[in-house]
């Protein structure tokens, strides 16, 4: 019996010893709470990459958790680290509406809060915003297909997770453009989850309907993807095109080789910079501009190289 | 760990597989507490506990209904789903001051119970898996929450009802209180009831119990009514701590609670359990869940740990059993 508490005692001390990042000891600066809404994307992945690479150069601690896709992770997470008594806090909210506690519970507790990328509904009370502005993604990727399509034609649009901020905004910013021309009409209108699979499939359904169909708007790269790859499977790749947004590079070689004739870029890089940046400030006591918009720019294969 | 088995030895053999049958799983929680507070300094700060506290309520509410389930060698599959339907639902009635709290969390609860009887009852009367029955609830109730939502969170909740997740009584934040009464009830249920007794007889051998003069379809309907209800519960608290009813949420919650529960020590194939493993079980989630937060452990290595963990603690009961 004790052999086999003893397997269980090391299991855990093992575990545990090999899943601890090892801080060297260095004085930090500050101590800075990221929780980010979903490290399984690769978006936000590539946020997490240019906000560690930053901390590191400013010499500041990077507590990292991940919302895994759920607002309350979110709030639980804003609660350790106010038990870890951390400078400041960054929020890369899930949910615009779920995870508004959390920027609560931060000013409740006097804790600089910086939000970025996506919006909570409470944004006014967070220190600072750094994101872009969605809708004008929706007008960009909608603009572009209205020159394509030259003002005629069926349109597929397919949406990230219902009420999630980014959809929202950039459905309103697609609508915006589209409701002035009638001669466009959106004949699918479905959610995607930003899942290529389900965008695959979406498309696959769609295409099996054996109506006319002309254009593709994905709310993000990875459903743009698995749209292209049904209609490429089902040989109408000179007939359709698809857009998508946030040029990852996957879409970027896509855009490159012709499968997808653009995608908006949304700059990760800048937003996770400035998001740290930010957050260094308000730690120093100094007075910040509430909202930053880091401009979003088409991407096509003319201007892929630059 | 060699010196510990002389202390061991003078006891009879059989005493001590008991002893650490029972009380393995608490000798391996209080390990891992004590290793966690060597660990990281914040983790045994007040504040910190009632943390750990807050964040395993929901699910440890949902997993004394699946103590019962299982001990009655069910499952049920569908109260994420469940949580999401009566979150959205009793969100609705609390969006405006119009009706007094306890409209919506009546609404939330009976949404919950009637999910469950219906479980029970299809489960009980035409004989159906458990397992098929609660997946058929799972995505009728997921669809169900979208279709009152029209996909979209209901927003603007009352303070009355935001304060169910967010506030205290007595120092307490009401979600633990909530779940402390919930165990106590559980508890209280399965081993000071007659009821109780019916559940484990059901659970162990189901034709033994009816010929013993059970009616064991009176019995699966309850549990599952109960179960909906707590999933109804746990869904009030939710919306309430996230202060929004999202037809999204609540998605992987089954899974939570089937894992507190088998790491608790109730077996799936029914008969045996405690609410008590489960609460433990619980626990060990959520320690684990906000230690290794603490820790500043990946999120990806977080998810191989959980799972080890889960593992660990099956393959411990099972060799105390033999």
């Amino acid at each position: 019996m004790n052999r086999k508490a003893t397997y269980i005692l090391f299991g855990i001390i093992a575990l545990l010893a090999m899943s601890c990042n090892r801080q060297p000891a260095i004085q930090y600066k500050y101590t800075i709470g990221v929780t980010y809404q979903n490290l399984q994307n690769e978006f936000v992945i590539n946020i997490q990459d240019a906000m560690r690479k930053r901390a590191k150069e400013l010499n500041i601690k990077l507590i990292e958790v991940d919302g895994q896709g759920k607002a309350e992770n979110q709030i639980s997470q804003v609660e350790n680290f106010l038990a870890l008594d951390v400078d400041a806090i960054i929020l890369n909210p899930f949910d615009q509406y779920g995870s508004a506690p959390v920027v609560s519970i931060a000013k409740r507790e006097g804790k600089p809060i910086v939000v970025v990328n996506a919006v909570v509904v409470n944004l006014d009370k967070a220190d600072a915003y750094v994101g872009s502005n969605d809708q004008e993604a929706g007008r960009i990727a909608a603009t572009y297909i209205l020159q394509v399509l030259k003002g005629r034609g069926n349109i597929a649009l397919i949406r990230g997770p219902n009420g999630h901020s980014a959809e929202i905004q950039r459905t309103e910013g697609i609508m915006e453009i589209l409701k002035d021309h009638p001669d466009i009409k959106i004949i699918f209108d479905q959610s995607g989850n930003w899942d290529r699979t389900q965008g695959l499939e979406l498309m696959e359904n769609w295409l099996s309907t054996g109506k006319s169909l002309q254009a593709v708007i994905a709310q993000n790269d990875e459903m743009a993807l698995g749209a292209q790859k049904a209609i490429e499977a089902a040989g109408k790749q000179n007939d359709i095109v698809v857009i998508g947004i946030d040029a990852i590079p996957d879409a970027l070689r896509a855009v490159k080789e012709g499968k997808l004739c653009a995608t908006v870029f949304q700059d990760a890089r800048g937003q996770g910079i400035l998001a740290l940046e930010l957050a260094v400030k308000l730690c120093e006591g100094k007075l910040v501009e509430h909202t930053h918009y880091i401009p979003f720019q088409l991407i096509t294969k003319e201007n892929l190289n630059k | 760990m060699k010196r510990l088995s002389k202390y061991l030895q003078p006891m009879k053999q059989k005493q001590a597989i008991l002893y650490l049958s029972r009380y393995g799983i608490l000798i391996a929680f209080l390990i891992l507490i004590v290793l966690m507070s060597f660990l990281s300094p914040a983790f045994l700060k007040t504040t910190n506990i009632m943390n750990i506290l807050r964040q395993t309520s929901i699910n440890g509410i949902v997993a004394v209904g699946m103590t019962l389930v299982i001990i009655l060698a069910g499952i049920d599959l569908s109260v994420g789903s469940v949580i999401a339907l009566a979150a959205v639902i009793a969100a609705s009635f609390a969006h405006t001051d119009d009706y007094p709290l306890i409209v919506p969390v009546f609404a939330g609860l009976i949404t919950g119970a009637l999910c469950g009887f219906l479980n029970g009852f299809i489960i009980a009367k035409r004989k159906i898996a458990p397992f098929i029955m609660t997946l058929a609830m799972m995505t009728i109730a997921r669809g169900a929450a979208l279709v009152y939502t029209n996909g979209r969170p209901v927003i603007d909740l009352s303070d009355s009802y935001n304060k169910i997740g967010g506030s205290y009584f007595l120092g307490m934040p009401i979600p633990v209180i909530i779940f402390i009464v919930i165990i106590l009830c559980g508890w209280f249920l399965l081993s000071r009831t007659v009821f109780g007794r019916h559940i484990y007889a059901t659970g162990g051998n189901k034709t033994a119990a009816e010929l013993s003069g059970i009616i064991t379809n009176k019995i699966i309907i309850w549990v599952y009514t109960i179960a909906g209800l707590l999933a109804g519960l746990a869904g009030i608290v939710l919306s309430s701590r996230v202060m929004s009813g999202s037809p999204a949420t609540g998605q992987g919650y089954e899974l939570d609670a089937i894992a507190a529960v088998v790491i608790g020590g109730t077996k799936l194939t029914g008969g045996v359990g405690t609410v008590f493993g489960t609460v433990i079980g619980v626990l060990i989630i959520g320690v684990m869940n906000n230690g290794l937060d603490l820790l500043n452990v990946s999120s990806y290595w977080q998810l191989v740990v959980k799972g080890i963990i889960i593992l660990l603690a099956v393959v411990l009961k099972k060799k105390n059993l033999r």
